[in-house]
């Protein structure tokens, strides 16, 4: 398998049991007045595409007391089109400015014909779009000059022209572009639940060895049209336990690994954010004891 | 062939009565899933740029209104704080707004402000910087302004009504004349400033925002009676409007070379 490097000289390396959550600006005064223990705080690349203001001045000042991750949420690198240059040129600008010590994107597409969907979006597991998600992970990686980290999606409908499973098209992607791996546990396990997935057996073919950072989310239950409950990835709640339970799967096999909280949408109070970064510190750092840590520096 | 099943999961994405993909394995209730994200985060995404606009009309017509502009609109880039340049401009061809004359000019107002809180930083200079300037040249002296610098004028009361929201969700409009009105929407440092000028100063500053030199702007405007140039003046570095001085003057307030 291809190396992972993902040191990048002058970032502030993330600790293999750091803790973090998505950036909030609401959140931001009382971060900067509290200095709490958060181990980083990941950004949406698409937040600080502009040229100043407010958001720049308070992730440069973020940026100052904390590790950063910088997540793209709209190259669409499951998409058949060309990657849009000039977005990946912005993207470039923030990875450039602010030095992340990590930068992922997500397995799925967003865009079609010049129109931006604001979702992301599923894609067939084939040999055409192997072809595609890893020429355009190349692409990026080449124009970054660095690694990144893909993201496992959560999904609700699946292809009738899949020939890979997800996993094995996970890691042949990961295996031909040598990016490393963003396991989001809560959409292997929305995913799994929607399509009658073994969820523990989806973490135990995953390609565990090139993970460098771990999404929690909490998920919102529904029922469809016909009758029949499934899950959705609303990132509007705390972990669940079922999802708690998959993580410490995870942890098993990996050792700690830096793990983020998602919370968009209904976003709580920051001390309730705290409470949920230190539940999760919690059982990090129950790992820590008997496996050996891996960092990401 | 993915590109088709794209084309073909697009194109089912905006129509609910269109069949889903051919390729996918799942009931059309799975795919609503993504009909539904879709129906929702864009009018989502105009709400937090419009505020006041959405409270004006109230939530229902105003998500009602802006699905209507999702589906013909789509964002150009995934950076959607530049999305909803055109939907002040939609608002006023719709004939169910008629109530609402205010309601494009306030649209457009948020839609400046939302561009003035992105735009590039820089620090303005004080009026000081003119004293430098030696008379003789003054004629020619032109203006870099801030680069958030933006300029609206609303026949219907529009900066007034966005005003009056500032401090409340619900304030009394009734004492609200419709008229003529301008403002400068500008970030000097890090809040965005909405700055109520008269048509004069309006006109003054919009010809200086072109580049006209401080003698051509003041001649085109020789006219009005409301036409005070020092004053404009004063109240343009006052607003942290002013970047630097332009030509051989563009040092930013330092030396005059």
């Amino acid at each position: 398998m291809t190396e992972v490097k993902c040191h990048v000289p002058g970032t502030t390396a993330i600790d293999a049991t750091g803790v973090g959550a998505g950036f909030k600006a609401g959140h931001f005064a009382e971060i900067i007045d509290t200095r709490p223990r958060v181990g980083f705080f990941e950004v949406h690349a698409e937040n600080y595409m502009g040229a100043g203001g407010p958001p720049h001045a308070q992730l440069e000042r973020l940026r100052a007391d904390y590790p950063l991750s910088v997540h793209g949420v709209g190259l669409s690198i499951g998409g058949a089109q060309p990657l849009d240059r000039s977005h990946l040129d912005r993207l470039k600008a923030v990875v450039d400015r602010y030095q992340p010590a990590l930068v992922s994107e997500h397995l799925a597409w967003s865009t079609h014909q010049g129109g931006y969907l604001n979702d992301l979006l599923a894609l067939p597991y084939t040999q055409e779009t192997l072809a595609c998600v890893s020429d355009h992970i190349d692409e990026v990686q080449t124009c970054l000059g660095r690694t990144i980290l893909l993201e496992n999606p959560s999904t609700y409908v699946l292809f009738r022209d899949s020939t890979w499973d997800e996993v094995d098209f996970i890691a042949e992607v990961q295996h031909r572009t040598g990016c490393g791996l963003l396991l989001d546990v809560n959409n292997v396990f929305v995913s799994a639940v929607n399509h009658g997935w073994n969820a523990g057996d989806y973490i135990a073919r995953f390609p565990l060895s090139a993970v460098r950072e771990i999404h929690l989310a909490g998920h919102a239950e529904a029922t469809d049209d016909a009758g029949v409950p499934f899950l959705i990835d609303a990132h509007d709640r705390g972990i669940g336990e079922k999802v708690m339970a998959l993580y410490a799967q995870v942890l098993m096999r990996t050792g700690p690994v830096p793990s983020l909280i998602e919370w968009d949408n209904d976003v709580p109070d920051w001390p309730v954010l705290l409470a949920e970064i230190e539940k999760i510190s919690g059982a990090l750092r129950a790992h820590t004891t008997c496996l050996g840590s891996r960092h990401v520096a | 062939m993915w590109h088709e099943t794209m084309k073909e999961f697009d194109a089912a994405l905006t129509d609910p009565v269109r069949p889903v993909p051919a390729m996918i394995e799942d009931s059309a209730a799975r795919f609503n899933v993504y009909r539904n994200n879709i129906a929702v985060s864009l009018p989502d995404a105009l709400a937090e740029t419009f505020p006041v606009t959405r409270r004006l009309v109230g939530d229902e017509f105003f998500y009602g209104v802006a699905q209507t502009y999702v589906l013909k609109n789509r964002p150009s880039s995934p950076v959607l704080s530049e999305y909803g340049n055109t939907f002040p401009a939609f608002l006023s061809t719709l004939s169910t707004l008629e109530d609402y004359p205010y309601l494009s000019g306030v649209a457009r107002l948020e839609r400046l402000w939302l561009d003035a809180y992105h735009a590039a930083d820089a620090n303005p200079i004080g009026i000081d910087a003119l004293a430098r300037v030696p008379e003789d040249d003054l004629d020619d002296l032109t203006f870099v302004l801030h680069p958030s610098l933006r300029l609206i004028q609303s026949d219907m009361a529009a900066i007034s009504i966005w005003l009056a929201h500032q401090d409340t969700d619900s304030p009394d409009l009734s004492g609200i004349v419709h008229r003529c009105e301008q403002a400068l929407i500008l970030r000097p440092a890090l809040e965005v400033r909405v700055v109520p000028v008269d048509a004069a100063a309006f006109e003054f500053t919009a010809c200086l925002a072109a580049g006209t030199s401080l003698g051509a702007a003041c001649d085109a405007r020789a006219d009005d009676p409301d036409f005070d140039p020092s004053r404009h003046l004063a109240d343009l570095f006052n607003a942290g409007a002013v970047i630097a001085l332009g030509d051989v003057y563009n040092h930013g307030g330092g030396n005059v070379t």
